[in-house]
């Protein structure tokens, strides 16, 4: 009877032998993101900011899709699709048994619907604030509801960048935007691979597993995107394994990851571009000769080592080298500051430059994935200008002052970049350097650069179907924006995020974001 | 008496105590005392244990889940120290990445760096925030311009010896060899801001760099910064830690912050391989150590640079002593509070186990009293509890026990008598004895007045008195109680009256035979037939039967029912037995007349058999005399041809002896030539045809050449088959008698002629005395009829021989082996053989091949020492068919048409190898069959 006493004794003192990993108390269903800024609309027509868009690409579905960590189209809302001999219609035919994820069937009419919205200004749910879409697809006339599974697509002009934009332009639900309307950016109802299960407003964003999901369904069962807006905060997060993937990681905490065995750094390199851009509006960046004394006064090198701790490449032009249509111009800006003092000489005598006034710099103080340290890279820009003698002032505010800043054109100089967005060339330099851009409700193009040459060759290459054809046409326009200098183009940054190295499957898009759909976590290590 | 009842001692025993009168003088044997433990020992160990084992349990349990939660807790808190300790390091070893970014953007650093001079100077006034470490500057050549250990505040150059021994710099010894050299500072590489983890040796060492750039971006140098991952910079750590750090390379040996009671660094504490690899492969290790400094939970993890390469382990130590003390104030507590328990129940135990033993005690006295036999003992005990009542029921049984044991005795004695009536009823078979038997102990056991059995041959066959016991023993005493019994007959059932009276019918009908008592009836059944029916009564006012009565009475009917069936079957069997002997004396005779008559038969049929296989023999033996016939015929023939034209040759021979002898200058050296010469060409092939003519030609050019006249000898000479040789030989002893040529050739083809004769005649004889010899040998009519030990080829050959006739254009194809000598009756065998060749031959239908393979089967046979010489006849012919294969050695089964066998051919020759020991088997298929025959080479009977 002692004995077995004695065994029970054991037996339960025995579990302390058990040296195990502990468990650490999460659903591990559920995949915690750390981002540095809460959405802004759930419906991705309307937004442009980084989380918001990536937010909405598990939630929506184009008609087309890009192929996993590529911006190859690939079939996804429309299994095929047709391009009328003249490039003026295109006609998708749609996958059947697809749901929104209020369960409204997926059809033509729905379709038609998510482009009226967007287009026709009677439509009684018009996107008033769409104005970046509204652009984008300016030319689609009108979008026709052949039967229930056909829809032919009609544009104005031949417009080759369509197919790309729409791999992300959203297909809503109209059942869901007829009940909520305005409030639909808050009920969202899209095809996605997840739907939205709750937004706490600044805190934090659930989406769960849509059970209907027409594809191959998301590996796992929850995504949370907590709003951490703290970047060491969200550092601390992931090494503690409370978060499992941290966004907009700042460079200089790029060192500390890498070291850390928990966690994994992915870098990819970024359809992105920083640029320091002009406002050609105001004197004396006006002037060709400063813009270009500028962009001879930058030694890029220097600022990729410091101010992206090598996590980028120096720009040369708009387009990133993996972005189709790269071409390297013509005209050159090497580090020279002996030239910038000349060509700045020649304008004073000229009267078109002041060396004695003091221009404004803005720059943004929230860290873009293209901008990991603004302030940094602001004071190694404004030390390099006034070296050549441009004396400038650094105005530094949060990112949404500053958009509305640089969009009423208060800036002399801006810091500023710029994610492309669909895979197309048009997407940066039409967006970037079009005459039409500088103009409207949400002009992309800060440097209010306007050059009727530019305006021609890009309609040109909208209206050419062959990629050949169009990247001829966008070399040009690269060689002519270079030898304009309406920015001193700074850098490419390859898109950071970290994770928790038990994460697998961790494919990052182009455009910065994780495939979210595909993230599995490994067993307990 | 009792041993024959069967019943055990034990019983005995008891019976002994009930029976108090017959064994009273006896002495009480002592109640033996108890072997196993006593009541109150049982008490006190059980009270213990159910105090002892709950505390004992719960408070395991308890300890148990505390202790293991703590363990767990210390784990989690090893866990969560790690993770700090991890951040700590991590941060600062960015910390020391950013002092390195501070020292390139320092002021004057650019100046000073380009112009290498006083860079001392601008090292003193940055001093302040140069952490510990190895600083080295290089220019924007990659080239080291500067090069200084630092600690707090003081800086060595380890270039310069005098630094290197001033005892200053002692501590900073361990910066030496951390640094970079010139050659693998990347000149030629991108100068980037980098913090990285590099591995010198067994050490890790922080390496942070920092480009420096003038105003205008353009590089002018770089700091570079490296310090070793040791006790010293985990020291720096463990002050934010509640526990200590361990840090190390991938050898596994890990500095630590421990220190010993003098203030000196604790040995490195040196992990295990597999934690090692573990904690290399980024996965988290946690284990308890000891070391001489304590017992401690360690967590660890790798160490990795740039790429996921490990550099070491990293680690912290959480001290277990207090889990340690409070595990043994636990199991402290744990045995003090057992022992109280056991103490206390100790107490209650002897406590309530002597309120309880007392009246126990008595209880015990009493049951011993009881057990010796004292029926009148009686217990008193008060207190009114369940022991009191115990008492109470304790004197109730003994009173109860007493009156049951005065019953119980009277009837014992019944059944003892009543068993020993069924012993002496089952002891005879003669039916009367059975019967006189059966009412005497009724009578005696039951002390009545009348007893009478009557017995009855079938179920419906009047009853017969066969016994009576009363006053004169009369079967006539017994017509009193026949009622009754038909009626006890009828209804197979007991009757029992109190009174002769009571009954009206039966009753009455006793009551005037004077049987007025109570009475009882009742059936012998066995096997649902009543075989009698026995009946008593008792005068009246006598003792009525009781329950008991009738159930001793039907058991004891029961008992002699038996008896009696089994005497009626005796009387049965012993009529039947005789009749059975009878029987048999007359079968037996029968068939002893049936035997002879089948040993004729045997006899007979032996004879035909033997008829048979001579038959079969002399069938054989036809066969053999056609080809013997065949064979004769032509050697004969060829004599007699011979002898017909030998006379004429032996005259002609003679003429030209004479003639020659006549002519001849030198006859006798003619003579001489032609008797040298004709022998040795009739031994010579005769030349024909072309040959011939050629010879001729040849001949007749020599002879021309001799002188002598060629036409008409030449072509004689060549058809003798004479040489060029021979001719020369031919003139020389012709010499001048050249005239005489053509005579000397005639003579000589005469001689030639009568050579070749007398060869011819040798031949044909020698052939006609082989063909007798094998005739002989075949039916061995030179040997008697034993074994012999004989060569099986001989055989084959003298039957190959015989039937070499009938195999003319038959391939015989002879695979002989090696065979020794077998011991056989060659002439049966021979039959054997001559069955197994002419049927290959009639299979074959005359066109064909015969295979006889004899081979010497090494195989032991199942008797040690057996071997097997084994004989097979192949042939190719069709095959047997498979339906007829298995009905081959069957006795007059035949495939041959009608006449032309016997169908006992195989069938006798499997007999004749049987009778050898051996064994005969056929396996056919088309194109092959093959009789295979095994002899046993050693005699399976040793004498023969």
């Amino acid at each position: 009877m002692k004995a077995l006493a004695l065994a029970i004794f054991f037996a339960i003192t025995a579990c302390d032998a058990g040296q195990g990993t502990l468990h650490r108390h999460r659903d591990p269903g559920a995949l915690v993101v750390a981002e540095a800024a809460d959405v802004i609309s759930l419906d991705p027509a309307l937004v442009t900011d980084n989380e918001s868009i990536q937010l909405g690409e598990v939630l929506f579905e184009g008609l087309v899709g890009w192929k996993p960590g590529t911006t190859d189209v690939e079939p996804m809302l429309a299994t095929k699709w047709e391009l009328s001999p003249d490039g003026k219609m295109w006609t998708f035919h749609l996958r059947d048994h697809v749901r929104f994820h209020d369960g409204t069937w997926l059809d033509a009419n729905a379709v038609a619907f998510s482009f009226e919205r967007l287009l026709d200004p009677k439509h009684p749910y018009y996107l008033a604030d769409a104005g970046y879409w509204r652009g984008l697809l300016q030319d689609v006339q009108r979008v026709v509801v052949v039967d229930p599974l056909t829809v032919e697509i009609q544009v104005s002009r031949p417009y080759a960048p369509l197919i790309g934009e729409l791999a992300k332009y959203p297909i809503v639900s109209p059942t869901a935007v007829r009940r909520w309307g305005q409030a639909f950016g808050e009920h969202p109802s899209g095809t996605g691979p997840y739907q939205l299960e709750t937004w706490n407003p600044g805190e934090r964003v659930v989406v769960r597993r849509f059970d209907d999901y027409w594809g191959t369904p998301g590996a796992l069962e929850r995504l949370v995107f907590l709003v951490v807006v703290d970047a060491r905060q969200r550092l601390i997060d992931l090494e503690a394994g409370s978060v499992d993937l941290a966004t907009a990681i700042l460079p200089d905490e790029t060192t500390f990851v890498e070291l850390h065995p928990d966690l994994l750094l992915y870098n990819t390199p970024g359809n992105d571009v920083c640029y320091l851009a002009f406002n050609v509006q105001h004197a004396p960046f006006d002037d060709v000769r400063v813009r270009r004394a500028a962009n001879y006064a930058i030694n890029k090198e220097p600022i990729i080592k410091l101010g992206y701790s090598g996590k980028a490449i120096a720009a040369d032009g708009p387009l990133p080298p993996t972005q189709w249509g790269y071409h390297a111009p013509a005209t050159r800006y090497p580090y020279d500051p002996a030239k910038a003092k000349k060509l700045l000489e020649e304008a004073a005598a000229d009267g078109k430059f002041d060396p004695d006034r003091t221009y404004k710099l803005y720059a943004v103080s929230t860290p873009r994935p293209y901008l990991p340290s603004p302030e940094r890279v602001a004071r190694l820009l404004k030390g390099a200008l006034d070296e050549v003698g441009i004396k400038t002032e650094l105005v530094v505010q949060p990112y949404q002052q500053h958009n509305a800043a640089l969009q009423r054109g208060d800036h002399d100089l801006a810091l500023f970049g710029w994610i492309g967005d669909t895979g197309d060339p048009d997407n940066f330099l039409y967006v970037l350097f079009d005459s039409e851009s500088a103009h409207g409700a949400d002009p992309q193009n800060v440097a209010f650069y306007e050059n009727p040459e530019v305006d021609r060759l890009l309609a040109q290459a909208q209206a050419t179907g062959d990629e050949r054809e169009r990247s001829s046409l966008y070399a040009e326009v690269q060689d002519q924006i270079s030898d304009d200098a309406p920015w001193v183009p700074i850098a490419h940054a390859q898109l950071v995020v970290a994770g928790r190295a038990e994460l697998e499957h961790v494919i990052i898009s182009p455009t910065g974001h994780p495939i979210f759909p595909l993230i599995t976590r490994a067993e307990q290590r | 008496m009792t041993d024959e009842l069967g019943i055990t001692t034990t019983r005995r025993r008891y019976a002994s105590g009930v029976f108090g009168a017959v064994s009273r003088s006896e002495p009480p044997e002592p109640l033996p005392p108890g072997s196993g433990l006593r009541l109150r020992s049982k008490l006190v160990i059980a009270m213990v244990l159910a105090a002892l084992v709950p505390v004992v349990v719960v408070a395991a349990i308890a300890t148990g889940v505390i202790l293991s939660n703590l363990e767990q807790g210390l784990h989690e808190d090893a866990d969560r120290q790690l993770t700090v300790g991890l951040n700590l390091i991590l941060r600062s070893i960015e910390r020391f990445g950013d002092e390195a970014v501070q020292l390139s953007e320092s002021r004057d650093v650019v100046g000073a760096i380009q112009s290498r001079a006083d860079l001392d100077g601008w090292l003193a006034h940055e001093l302040g925030h140069v952490p510990s470490s190895r600083l080295q500057l290089l220019d924007e050549h990659g080239a080291i311009v500067f090069d200084r250990m630092v600690v707090g505040a003081l800086t060595c150059d380890p270039t310069t010896p005098a630094d290197a021994n001033r005892p200053e710099c002692k501590a900073a010894a361990r910066f030496q060899g951390v640094g970079v050299t010139a050659k693998n500072a990347e000149p030629e590489g991108p100068w980037e801001r980098d913090v990285t983890l590099v591995a010198v040796g067994d050490r890790v060492v922080v390496r942070a760099s920092s480009p420096i750039v003038d105003t205008g971006l353009a590089l002018r140098g770089m700091v570079v910064m490296s310090t070793p991952l040791d006790g010293d910079f985990a020291d720096s750590v463990k002050g934010a830690l509640s526990a200590d750090v361990l840090i190390g390379g991938t050898n596994g040996h890990l500095a630590t912050t421990f220190r010993s009671s003098i203030g000196r660094r604790a040995p490195d504490v040196v992990l295990q391989q597999r934690d090692l690899d573990q904690a290399l492969r980024g996965i988290r290790i946690i284990r308890n150590i000891d070391t001489v400094d304590g017992s401690f939970t360690v967590a660890g993890t790798g160490l990795v640079a740039h790429g996921e390469k490990p550099v070491g382990v990293v680690g912290v130590a959480v001290d277990r002593a207090p889990l340690a003390m409070t595990k043994a104030l636990a199991i402290r507590s744990l045995v003090i509070g057992g022992l109280a328990a056991v103490a206390f129940a100790l107490a209650l135990a002897l406590f309530w186990s002597r309120r309880l033993g007392e009246p126990i005690g008595r209880l015990h006295t009493g049951a011993i009293a009881v057990s010796r036999g004292d029926l009148d003992h009686r217990i008193e005990i008060a207190g009114g509890d369940e022991l009191t009542d115990l008492a109470a029921a304790f004197n109730q049984m003994t009173v109860t026990l007493k009156d049951n044991q005065a019953r119980l005795a009277a009837r014992m004695r019944e059944i003892v008598a009543l068993h020993d009536a069924g012993r002496a009823v089952s002891s005879v078979i003669d039916l009367d004895q059975v019967s006189r038997k059966i009412v005497d102990a009724v009578a005696r056991t039951f002390d009545v007045q009348l007893a009478a059995l009557w017995l009855a041959d079938d179920d419906d066959s009047e009853l017969r008195a066969s016994a009576v016991r009363g006053r004169d023993d009369s079967l006539a005493a017994a017509d009193g109680l026949r009622a009754i019994a038909e009626r006890v007959q009828d209804e197979r059932a007991p009757v029992r009256l109190v009174r002769a009276a009571d009954d009206e019918t039966a009753g009455a009908v006793a009551a005037l035979a004077g049987v007025t008592g109570p009475i009882v009836a009742l059936p012998l059944d066995r096997k649902n037939r009543v075989v009698g029916v026995l009946a008593v009564a008792r005068a009246e006012g006598a003792r009525e039967f009781s329950d008991a009565d009738l159930n001793l009475l039907v058991t004891f009917a029961d008992q002699a029912g038996a008896a009696v069936e089994n005497a009626q079957l005796y009387h049965q069997v012993l009529g039947a037995s005789e009749e059975l002997e009878k029987k048999v004396r007359l079968r037996t005779s029968e068939l002893t007349a049936i035997n002879f008559e089948l040993g004729r038969a045997i006899s007979d049929l032996r004879e035909t058999q033997a008829q048979l296989v001579l038959s079969e023999r002399m069938a054989g033996l036809g066969l053999l005399v056609a080809g013997v016939a065949h064979e004769i015929n032509s050697p004969s023939a060829a004599i007699r041809g011979s002898i017909d034209s030998l006379e004429a040759a032996v005259a002609r021979v003679a003429a030209h002896g004479a003639e020659l002898a006549q002519h001849a200058r030198e006859p006798r050296v003619i003579d001489a030539f032609i008797e040298e010469t004709a022998p040795m060409l009739a031994e010579r092939p005769l030349a024909t045809g072309l040959v011939a003519r050629k010879a001729a030609r040849e001949l007749a050019a020599a002879l021309d050449a001799a002188g002598l006249n060629a036409d008409t000898i030449a072509s004689a000479l060549a058809d003798l088959g004479v040489t060029q040789t021979d001719a020369a030989r031919f003139v020389t002893a012709l010499g001048d008698d050249k005239q005489l040529a053509p005579k000397v050739v005639a003579a000589l083809t005469d001689h030639v002629y009568l050579h070749r004769t007398a060869t011819t005649v040798r031949h044909a004889v020698a052939q006609i005395q082989r063909i007798v010899g094998a005739l002989k040998s075949y039916s061995h009519l030179d040997q008697q009829a034993i074994r012999t030990d004989a060569d099986l080829h001989d055989g084959l050959e003298t039957t190959l021989t015989l039937l070499h006739h009938a195999l003319r254009d038959i391939v015989i194809e002879r695979r002989y082996g090696v065979l020794p000598r077998v011991p056989v009756f060659v002439d049966e065998l021979n039959q054997v053989w001559t069955n197994l060749i002419s049927n290959a031959q009639h299979a074959l239908a005359g066109k064909g091949t015969i295979a006889i393979e004899t081979v010497a089967d090494s195989e032991l046979a199942p008797e040690a020492g057996m071997r097997w010489a084994i004989v097979r006849v192949i042939d190719d012919g069709p095959g047997v068919p498979a339906d007829v294969l298995p009905r081959i050695f069957e006795p007059f089964f035949t495939t041959k048409p009608k006449g032309e066998g016997t169908g006992l051919g195989l069938g006798i020759a499997r007999q004749i190898v049987a009778k050898h020991g051996g064994e005969m088997r056929c396996e056919s298929r088309p194109g092959y069959t093959c009789f295979e025959v095994r002899l046993p080479i050693m005699s399976e009977d040793p004498s023969a």
